[in-house]
């Protein structure tokens, strides 16, 4: 079997599976020619985004081992994980035990993987992909040159044309390459070949640092927890959130520090991970506050499948705790912005971060864009310079504008007498206005302004309701509007577009 | 957590109670989208006012798009800071319920008005015992006028009434009237009284009955006609 991705000059063979290999086929065939040759290959299409996806999910889970995990997709066909596991083997019981666990865990899964363990993630790339046929390979430390030494020159994370050129050199392993000077061995090639070639050397040899790019900026303070018996449902996973949040809470405690953003993690036996994230309004630091947040925020959202072996709490964002302390000494004062930062969270959790928020003014004469919701509980907003003092607004404002007839007007430009509104007729008693309104031309608009001007009226009935309606347009000025031409003509042509009224708003 | 008072003295005039005296749970039905942005003006002075914790305002996102998105530049007439109107917007009515509970249960909240159309005679219990605890104000916006039992302390109709004469001009519409009628209290007969809103301190006061003649003496204002 094999998977097939369009390549420059049609079909090519992206993934093969052993039988094939065994007859063969490689990685890089034209599918035509692979079908020549066996014709009963069976053949599916690639599907790129989802290979990345599971090369996601596969690292989100392996965070179980470190914060720091990296995605390598770099080659195709060799993508892989690089785990920085820096000072963390003696977690697992030592750089074998931890091996044994990952492959035993793996292979649980059912996900076929090569496991490396090197002084630098280049060799320990090199040796998990080109090293000899065992599926656990450890490097002791400063052993990275004997156990490079007999590997292809590929291993070096190189690019096929430097591979192909050192092979017509002869340079066919790293250790031929090590016997070189060095600054002959940039000199040989031109432009920035030689100087990769001899970084990656350096990188693999550990000569020369390597950063990894992890995939989520590794938590700080992060508490977790192996399980025996793996975890179902929503009570066990409570029963070990519960545990985790006083020893987050004390760890943040100790360097002074609250939660702003907390993620719990369940690792689960089948070689992925789920995760629930939630927002705090202010830094907090109290275990029951942050189980009850992560609590309202639904635990059921887990998604468990056959079970979870170990439970992550972190705080992914924290910010100092002295601000909140200040105000304790208060007393009620502070008490209160803490209770109102608990059942700001409360909401959130439950809601969505953006159910509860104020309303800040924003600079526009258009009424449905002058205002913007900031979610509640952030710090103070910037300071906004007075807006210039408005006619009476409405308090509930209808968005977007109903239609509304006007059977008569006093005067052509001026307030209804009547008008016709969700089928009831008002009769307007008294009237005020206008007040005209137009889009800000002058502005790069993110959206489609109305291109007519707005004459605003507060209008009374007989009853006493008071409504804001607008007319759209001016006579003889807006009233035609020009129709893009029709397909087979050429002229644009003049359409007549009477002005028209909107309901806008209610007053009280 | 503020001891409970005394249950519901009985004041003069409800419709203006002092704070101490409008605590729990209260409900409003206004007709149409002028009745109930008449109720709502209503509600955010009597949780406002006489205390500095911030105000809630909660409706489902269908009662939104029915009746209109709150407006910042039109709410600002009740003189409360951005900071002290904290909206919530629900899926649902039972959420809005919900989380009013919440609110009033925090002890961070002055007050609460919120529209929701069914509530049971629980619930409403509960939500009047909270609110009295946590010495807020509730109104709950009703849809429909309510026939159902509940604990609610006053229920009122509330409506746009003809406003006061411009100062300057004939034409236009002067000082905002509402037409508030208590049609269920304990301990307190119904009535009805006739608000102006009153732009410098930001509150509702009886209207005078006619042009400058102050107010009628028993408290109570004859209906301008």
């Amino acid at each position: 079997m094999a998977l097939v991705e369009k390549g420059p000059h049609g079909l090519v063979l992206s993934a093969t599976n052993r039988a094939a290999r065994r007859l063969g086929h490689a990685m890089g065939q034209a599918h035509a020619d692979a079908k020549a040759v066996s014709p009963d290959l069976i053949t599916h299409p690639a599907e790129p985004d989802r290979d990345a996806e599971a090369l996601r999910l596969l690292s989100l889970w392996a965070e179980r081992y470190s914060p720091c995990v990296a995605m390598d997709a770099a080659s195709a066909g060799r993508e892989g994980l690089l785990i920085d596991m820096t000072g963390g083997a003696h977690l697992f019981g030592g750089e074998v035990a931890l091996l044994t666990d990952m492959a035993v865990r793996l292979k649980a899964a059912g996900i076929p993987a090569r496991l490396a363990m090197a002084d630098t993630a280049g060799s320990a790339w090199a040796l998990a992909r080109f090293g000899p046929r065992d599926t656990r390979r450890l490097v002791p430390v400063g052993g990275a040159r004997t156990a490079l030494a007999p590997l292809p020159v590929v291993a070096l994370r190189l690019d096929e044309t430097d591979v192909k050129l050192l092979s017509r050199l002869g340079l066919r392993t790293i250790g031929d390459l090590m016997a070189l000077p060095r600054s002959g061995l940039a000199r040989r090639f031109r432009g920035e070949g030689g100087l990769t070639l001899v970084r990656r050397l350096d990188q693999a040899l550990g000569s020369e640092p390597e950063i990894l790019e992890p995939i989520r900026r590794p938590p700080v303070w992060r508490v977790w927890r192996n399980v025996l018996e793996p975890l179902i449902d929503v009570p066990g996973i409570e029963t070990v959130l519960n545990d985790l949040a006083p020893s987050l809470a004390e760890s943040l405690e100790r360097d002074g520090q609250g939660a702003r953003r907390l993620t719990l993690t369940a690792f689960r036996t089948d070689g992925r991970a789920t995760h629930l994230s939630v927002a705090l309004s202010v830094p907090s630091i109290r275990p029951a506050h942050l189980a009850k947040v992560l609590k309202e925020r639904g635990l059921e959202h887990l998604d468990l499948g056959f079970g979870a072996d170990a439970v992550m709490l972190s705080a992914d964002v924290v910010e100092p705790l002295t601000s909140i302390q200040s105000d304790l000494d208060k007393g009620r004062d502070g008490d209160q912005r803490l209770a109102l930062a608990a059942l700001l969270d409360r909401l959130g959790a439950r809601l969505g971060e953006t159910a509860a928020f104020h309303l800040q003014a924003q600079a526009s004469w258009l009424p449905e864009h002058s205002q913007v919701r900031r979610p509640a509980g952030e710090g103070p907003p910037a300071p906004a310079q007075p807006p210039p003092p408005l006619p009476d607004r409405p308090l509930l404002l209808l968005d977007p504008p109903e239609p509304v007839t006007v059977p008569l007007a006093s005067l052509p430009d001026g307030p209804p007498a009547s008008f016709v509104w969700r089928r009831v007729t008002h009769r307007v008693s008294r009237a005020q206005g206008p007040e005209r309104l137009s889009a800000e031309w002058w502005k790069p608009a993110r959206r489609a302004l109305p291109d007519r001007t707005r004459d605003y009226y507060r209008v009374e009935d007989r009853e006493g309701r008071r409504y804001w309606l607008f007319r759209e347009g001016l006579y003889q000025r807006e009233d035609k509007s020009t129709e893009p031409p029709a397909p087979g003509e050429t002229e644009s042509k003049l359409v007549d577009r009477p002005p028209a009224w909107w309901m806008h708003g209610v007053f009280a | 957590m503020v001891p409970l008072p005394t249950p519901s003295q009985p004041c003069d005039n409800p419709a203006l109670a002092p704070r101490a005296a409008r605590l729990g749970l209260e409900e409003a039905w206004g007709e149409g989208a002028p009745g109930r942005v008449a109720a709502t003006l209503f509600g955010l002075m009597r949780a406002a006012e006489g205390d500095e914790r911030p105000v809630v305002v909660a409706a489902s996102s269908v009662w939104l798009r029915e009746q209109g998105r709150w407006f910042r530049d039109g709410l600002k007439i009740a003189g409360l800071p951005d900071r002290r109107l904290l909206f919530i917007e629900t899926p649902k009515d039972a959420q809005t319920l919900w989380a009013l509970e919440e609110c009033l249960k925090s002890d961070a909240v002055a007050g609460a008005v919120a529209a929701a159309d069914t509530i049971s005679l629980l619930a409403s219990r509960r939500l009047d015992m909270v609110a009295r605890q946590a010495g807020a104000t509730c109104l709950l916006l009703r849809t429909q006028p309510a026939k159902d039992i509940s604990a609610a302390r006053r229920r009122w109709s509330i409506a746009p009434a003809p406003s006061a004469p411009h100062p300057y001009d004939d034409e236009a519409p002067g000082a905002a009237r509402i037409a508030v009628s208590l049609t269920r209290s304990r301990g307190e007969p119904p009535g009805d009284w006739i608000l102006e809103w009153d732009d410098e301190t930001h509150r509702f006061r009886l209207a005078a009955g006619l042009a400058d003649h102050g107010l009628v003496p028993d408290g109570r204002s004859v209906v301008a006609a």
